[in-house]
């Protein structure tokens, strides 16, 4: 069933809209998910809020990109849930590293938490997303928005991982210029 | 942390971004990944290992390995796990300076890189000739560099350079009929012979790694006359012992000494082998203790490309249409045996297609003015890029997880395989001053560590290579003075 035909079972609020959902994106969904929670039944449980924060968001919203609107709503349950268990670094997946890596971009003494709203930030992400090669971009957003390993994205990309971290360790200098001539720093 | 709000912020990016990155990671299909709990990962490794351990104490792992794939598989995917890494090692330039003295000479203090897989040491070498063979030479007097001439050797150790003692060699020999006066200076580190200066080699020949001072290698290009009156000519290998004098001449009553246009030649660790090729292709076994010489050629019943010594086993090869078969031949019973048969030759052809990429055996061609007997393993990729080692002594394949081969072309990819033959550093994709990747393969523990360097500051590096068994060099170099030289040391520790 393509993602139209899935978006007006929900409109109609029939829940095989749920079933259809479950059985095109269930894997999907689990992946981006065990990313973040790097546990199988924690994972399961984001997969099942995912469906339930679908069933409420359709309507009245009408996602354009269905992949790319459960995929935002997957990771942001499963952020969530991660802070909600604040688990240890070990077994605690990608994340942990992840933010280890992206506190490269901010300097120690920023004062980001006062003065940005998420909002704002995204933008500004949003544009610096834009200045970079589609490959860079691509890069990035496995690592920093999929939580992706560096070991599985250059396997996907056919990179060694040294040519992968080489290119997010520049991509993230680059944000952190960026960040602070926009002035979030 | 801080660096949530960047994380939190990256789920509001435009969705057209995410389409495409989650494309690229084919996280669109629809069946459930099975992915094992890493908590179950954890107790197999811990298993794994104790396993491992008490087989290295008891028994050989190799053989536990040859026998029981399962249990191979599992071993190499807790090592290639065990060695993921993180840092990023921003390559510096090192102080300037064209001090020609030892003390001047900088030497960053040994830090760890990559998970502590690997130490790191950066030396500024103003006037170095090389480094190899875990010797530096170098050259303190500008006026006898400038002329090519003698250079001092040192090793470097904790932050010291202490200088070798060297010592002339100069003997006369008569060998088939050819008078020779060898001449040269040398020093022993590592129990090796390393030659600091050599008169120019007019009718000798000396390889890069000759060997202990007891037993050094060197080659004699003899001539001589054939009952037909035509003058033939070889490179004729003999030892010597420079503590003595005594030139022994190990092919003496094999019938080598009478083989014609000899080209390339390896010993064995223990001196009772020897590897021998005429510049025809040809081959030859010597055995040095039966004193019998062998084709390489007869022992098979075809002619082999190249061969490997791999201790009381010759393992042969040949290329028909780009495609490897593989044998080997018994030295003991000279039985021979099938290896593999059909893997394309996948060097220089287009990158996704499966086949061997590495396999260097000997033949006619001295690599690096070196003694090498021949790769013990070869390398062999599938399209998807995935790696398998192939065993060369008993065909065995066994897959490499975690290493993906370089997405670049043959030309692009530089090998160098230990000095101990375990090892095989494999460099590519240099652009400008760059090398897009440096990885070191490890043949014994199955394992690959990736160097993570960032040339950020242009750093004129040349190739990567071994300075001797368990450390990678990479040397880089003035761009108008060649012999100011910064060396980028890495041992590897695992």
């Amino acid at each position: 069933m393509d993602d139209n035909q899935i978006i007006e079972l929900y409109m109609e609020r029939n829940e095989q809209a749920i079933e259809e959902t479950s059985s095109k994106y269930g894997g999907f969904c689990f992946r981006i998910a065990y990313n973040i929670l790097a546990n199988r039944e924690d994972s399961d449980e984001s997969v099942n809020d995912t469906y339930l924060k679908v069933w409420e968001c359709i309507p009245p919203h009408k996602p354009t990109m269905f992949s790319a609107f459960i995929g935002k709503i997957t990771r942001r349950v499963s952020l969530n849930k991660w802070r909600d268990k604040n688990r240890i670094k070990r077994g605690g997946g990608q994340i942990f590293l992840a933010l280890d890596e992206l506190e490269e971009c901010i300097p120690a003494e920023s004062n980001i938490e006062e003065n940005v709203e998420c909002k704002e930030l995204a933008s500004s992400i949003n544009v610096f997303l834009g200045t970079l090669s589609e490959i860079e971009r691509d890069v990035f957003v496995c690592r920093y928005w999929a939580l992706a390993s560096v070991q599985e994205i250059s396997s996907k990309f056919r990179f060694s991982e040294s040519k992968t971290k080489t290119m997010l360790f520049r991509t993230r200098e680059k944000l952190k210029v960026h960040l602070q001539k926009g002035g979030f720093m | 942390m801080k660096s949530e709000y960047i994380l939190d912020a990256m789920g509001e990016i435009d969705e057209e971004y995410i389409t495409k990155a989650l494309k690229r990671l084919s996280y669109e299909v629809t069946e459930k990944a099975e992915v094992r709990p890493i908590w179950i990962k954890i107790l197999r490794r811990a298993a794994m290992f104790i396993g491992v351990t008490l087989l290295v104490m008891s028994s050989s792992v190799a053989t536990v390995m040859a026998f029981n794939e399962e249990f191979r598989e599992e071993v190499i995917d807790f090592f290639i796990d065990f060695f993921h890494i993180e840092e990023v090692e921003e390559v510096p330039v090192l102080p300037v300076g064209t001090e020609v003295t030892t003390e001047s000479m900088y030497v960053e203090p040994e830090r760890t890189f990559l998970d502590g897989h690997i130490e790191g040491r950066y030396i500024h070498a103003p006037f170095s000739g090389n480094a190899r063979e875990g010797v530096f030479t170098i050259c303190t007097d500008e006026i006898e560099l400038n002329q090519g001439s003698h250079y001092d050797a040192y090793y470097e150790e904790n932050g010291e350079f202490i200088k070798l003692q060297e010592f002339t060699f100069s003997e006369e020999y008569s060998v088939l009929g050819n008078d020779f006066h060898i001449s040269f200076d040398w020093v022993e580190h590592g129990g090796q012979v390393v030659l600091t200066y050599i008169e120019a080699e007019e009718n000798y020949r000396i390889p890069a790694n000759p060997g202990p001072k007891e037993n050094m290698m060197i080659e004699l290009l003899c001539y001589w006359n054939t009952e037909d009156g035509e003058q033939v000519e070889t490179t004729y290998p003999v030892l010597l012992d420079l503590t003595t004098g005594e030139l022994k001449d190990v092919l003496s009553g094999t019938g080598a000494e009478k083989l014609e246009h000899l080209a390339n030649r390896a010993i064995s660790e223990d001196y009772t082998k020897m590897l021998l090729a005429q510049d025809n292709g040809d081959l030859y076994y010597v055995d040095l203790v039966a004193k019998k010489l062998y084709s390489v050629e007869e022992l098979s019943g075809e002619k082999a490309s190249a061969c490997s010594l791999i201790g009381n086993t010759l393992s042969c090869w040949a290329v028909e249409k780009d495609v490897y078969h593989a044998w080997s031949i018994d030295l003991i019973t000279f039985e021979r045996k099938e290896l593999f048969s059909g893997i394309l030759n996948a060097m220089g052809t287009d990158k996704d297609e499966t086949g061997i990429v590495y396999l260097s055996g000997f033949d006619t061609t001295v690599h690096w003015g070196t003694m090498f007997g021949g790769s013990y393993f070869a390398v062999e990729k599938s399209a998807d890029g995935s790696v398998n080692v192939i065993d060369m002594e008993t065909g065995d394949k066994i897959p490499v997880e975690g290493l993906v081969w370089p997405s670049v072309q043959y030309d692009d990819v530089i090998w160098d395989i230990s000095p101990d033959g375990k090892r095989l550093l494999i460099c590519g994709g240099k652009i400008g001053l760059k090398y897009e990747y440096i990885g070191v393969l490890d043949f014994e523990k199955m394992s690959y560590l990736e160097f993570a360097r960032d040339n950020v500051n242009e750093v004129n590096e040349w190739t990567p290579y071994w300075f001797d068994k368990d450390t990678v060099i990479i040397h880089a170099t003035d761009k108008e003075q060649y012999n100011v030289r910064d060396y980028y040391v890495y041992d590897i520790l695992q």
